[in-house]
């Protein structure tokens, strides 16, 4: 006879191996977007590990009533996010060149060019107000699509193309001013 | 700037990705296993928690435990076989049962079922060559049959042929039954109650078809059939006689 510690553990072991897929699949995206929400890779990394394994512990426990995982982690990510500024009670300012962004390509110059346009860029996005923000993410970057954003942030999907097309116009209109301040 | 370049600017954010240490570390943490021993101590709590739970409630749980132990004694000695320590519970458990049959006719079907039980077990006990369950077994079965051919008796041998038909049907099953453990190679004897009952039934049948007008070819089963009562053949005496009563109905 099998004993009960025994199905236990296969079945804990078949839900770490789904998590585990889970992981690999949506921890570049999640790490991302609390990434350009913080501009800190330590407190990014904190946040990340958090929203994943919260994301855990409720899957370990009930996974079949989480029909949505990658809605789940992003709104897990986005209350850290929003809780870490509400402990700090300001946001963290760290200068765009600071930021570590990994690059495989090896060429100096071309790594300084691309390097300079991304810190711009993600600058940029972390002056737009938190829906601006992460309609850019979501679409742009972790190519959501329009339907799939609707499902992550409860918005219409109507609601969600003016909101992306109003983000894309504020971060335009931030581009050409750090251009013309530059 | 063109919304195409702008977006081509964003997507090369993509280059943004966590450190590759950071990601295999934090997934180990969070996937890590528990350890073992907290595991068996989990068991073991949850085993003296439940243990403690029956001694706080030894009282509630003593005529609980009593019945299901009773419960469990009748169960198993319902697959025992003579000659096994829970037989006599078996045996108990069946006279307990044939104390609710108020019909005669019910406690007749009754005491055949028993025998028939019997001649299982005795078949079981041949045919696995358990010399130290054989004696008990054939006794066992004397009795059953003793039991039913007193029983016939005592309530009067029957006239009506249809009764007795029934009757004789049965115990023709029985000696069939019989004959096959013989085959086996045992040696079961005579039950003189039976034979005398079936000898007495046989006779008051035979005397029944004397006071009726029989054709030439009933006359020579009758004869045939009286053969058969002389020679001991009782079995195709019943199966004559059934075939006769048959005609003259």
């Amino acid at each position: 006879m099998v004993s009960y510690h025994k199905i236990k553990g296969k079945i804990m072991a078949n839900i770490k191996k789904e998590f585990s897929k889970i992981y690999d699949k949506y921890i570049d995206k999640i790490y991302r977007f609390v990434f350009i929400k913080v501009s800190s890779q330590e407190i990014a990394e904190d946040l990340t590990s958090e929203a994943f394994l919260r994301c855990w512990e409720s899957y370990k426990n009930n996974h079949k009533e989480i029909d949505n995982v990658q809605a789940f982690l992003y709104q897990i990510a986005r209350n850290l996010v929003v809780d870490h500024y509400r402990e700090k009670g300001r946001t963290q300012v760290v200068p765009a060149d600071c930021v570590p962004i990994a690059d495989p390509r090896a060429n100096l110059e071309e790594d300084t060019a691309i390097s300079s346009d991304v810190g711009m860029v993600k600058s940029a996005l972390s002056n737009l107000n938190e829906d601006y923000q992460e309609m850019i993410i979501w679409h742009y970057l972790d190519d959501l699509s329009v339907p799939e954003i609707a499902k992550v942030s409860g918005k219409s999907e109507g609601a969600i193309r003016v909101t992306l097309h109003r983000a894309l116009k504020a971060l335009k209109s931030q581009l050409g001013d750090g251009h013309q301040e530059s | 700037m063109t919304e195409k370049q702008l977006i081509s600017q964003i997507k090369q954010l993509k280059c943004i990705k966590p450190r590759k240490e950071w990601v295999v570390l934090s997934k180990q943490t969070i996937l890590r296993e528990e350890p073992v021993e907290a595991r068996s101590s989990v068991f073991i709590n949850e085993l003296f928690t439940g243990i403690r739970f029956v001694f706080s409630h030894k009282y509630a749980f003593s005529p609980i435990v009593a019945v299901l132990v009773l419960v469990g004694t009748f169960g198993f000695a319902q697959n025992s076989i003579p000659g096994d320590l829970l037989f006599p519970v078996k045996k108990i458990t069946e006279k307990t049962q044939n104390m609710f049959i108020l019909s005669q006719e019910g406690l007749s079907k009754r005491n055949l079922e028993i025998v028939n039980k019997r001649l299982d077990e005795l078949t079981k006990v041949a045919q696995s060559n358990s010399a130290k369950n054989l004696s008990p077994a054939i006794n066992e079965y004397q009795a059953s049959v003793s039991e039913v051919a007193r029983a016939i008796t005592k309530k009067g041998v029957e006239k009506s042929p249809e009764k007795v038909k029934d009757i004789l049907e049965e115990v023709k099953q029985i000696e069939e039954r019989t004959l096959g453990i013989k085959s086996l190679g045992v040696e079961i004897g005579e039950n003189v109650e039976l034979d005398t009952l079936l000898v007495q039934m046989i006779s008051g049948q035979l005397e029944e078809l004397n006071k009726k007008a029989l054709t030439m070819e009933e006359m020579q089963i009758m004869v045939s059939v009286k053969e058969d009562l002389e020679s001991g053949s009782y079995a195709e005496a019943c199966d004559k006689l059934a075939l006769l009563n048959q005609n003259t109905k």
